[in-house]
């Protein structure tokens, strides 16, 4: 994100000056990350797409006060990564299913739909495994996962969106891989059979 | 490097983050190690499905629906200022009084009494008439008595 943030300044000095179209052109570099994010994290199409249109909205509203002093996308993805929490917050008050309950449902589906060869059905069943897996990882594991994997974030753009130091990073980054890999490898192991 | 070594770098190996020498001694280590081969591996597989592949479609609804939401439909403005709603609504109220005082003075209240009804009533005195000089008495009229004496 951050090799074309000298357009984001000027796109944003544009809205400053009026230009409300020009906002679009932000909405349209960022909506496919920021709906990403939010899908992935809330496990949920259509509350991702909610929950992306408020996250540009937010921005829209707090535009004014952004005077650059991180890269937009990274105020962009403060935003998004807040709103998330705020979301899973709320619906984690109202529902919320134990680990121990998906792994005692998932272990055994994901054990039986491993055997055999994966084909594309059986790799889409993964891949929805493994993004329980990584729903029920703790919150800052979670979140610096995606920002790394699915966004492609280098360690000082997650540094500045997480507020926290290069060596945090780093470290929370190993943290929630060895995470990850220990809760998905009883069926990792079993697809390489 | 030793195996324990190694396997706390295997991500930085992922992430491209390590010098050139580290990167070829752990490359190295793979070929011998089958538990960090294993490792990177069962990582691999990870991040192909958290990758950037996983993101969706680009959408033109969405773009189109936060520009939507970002103005609003302009409704007339209400009226809450204090002055600006008495500046409004003093001079309407004070025609309306004013109004309302002349109606009721203009307006008194009247007997009336339908041609009709007067034509129709059965007068006391048999279906004969005569002409009177004086002004016909309503109530004779229907049938009541008169109250003079
Ligand atoms: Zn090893």
């Amino acid at each position: 994100m951050t090799e074309s943030s000298a357009d984001d300044t000027l796109t944003i000095q544009r809205v400053h000056a009026g230009e409300k179209d020009a906002f679009a052109t932000l909405v349209r570099k960022y909506e496919v990350r920021v709906r990403g994010y939010c899908m992935t994290t809330l496990r949920d199409a259509a509350l991702g797409e909610d929950a992306a249109q408020e996250i540009f909205l937010k921005a829209y509203q707090g535009l004014k006060a952004f005077h650059g002093d991180s890269a937009f996308s990274s105020w962009l993805y403060r935003i998004t990564v807040n709103h998330c929490r705020d979301v899973l917050r709320k619906a984690s008050r109202r529902k919320s299913e134990s680990w121990d309950a998906m792994l005692e449902r998932e272990g055994e589906t994901a054990e039986a739909r491993l055997t055999g060869s994966a084909d594309a059905s059986e790799r889409f069943e993964h891949a929805e495994t493994l993004r329980r897996v990584l729903a029920e990882l703790p919150e800052s594991h979670r979140e610096i996962l995606l920002l790394r994997e699915s966004q492609g974030l280098n360690y000082e753009e997650l540094a500045s969106i997480l507020g926290c130091s290069l060596d945090a990073v780093k470290s929370r980054l190993k943290r929630a891989r060895q995470e990850i890999l220990s809760r998905s490898r009883h069926f990792l192991l079993q697809e390489d059979v | 490097m030793d195996h324990k070594t190694i396997q706390d770098k295997l991500f930085l190996l992922a992430d491209g983050e390590l010098p050139e020498n580290e990167r070829q001694a752990i490359v190295s280590h793979l070929d011998d190690c089958g538990e960090c081969a294993g490792l990177i591996l069962q990582w691999r597989k990870v991040q192909e499905t958290l990758g950037p592949a996983s993101l969706p479609e680009p959408s033109e609804v969405f773009v189109f629906t936060v520009l939507d939401r970002l103005e609003p439909r302009r409704r007339p403005e209400p009226i809450l200022n204090p002055r600006r709603l008495a500046a409004w609504l003093l001079p309407r109220l004070s025609l309306g009084l004013t109004a309302l005082l002349i109606s009721l003075m203009l307006i008194r209240p009247q007997v009336v009494i339908a041609t009709e009804s007067l034509l129709l009533a059965r007068s006391p005195e048999g279906d004969s008439w005569e002409f009177s000089p004086e002004s016909p008495d309503v109530g004779l009229l229907f049938g009541q008595p008169r109250d003079t004496p």
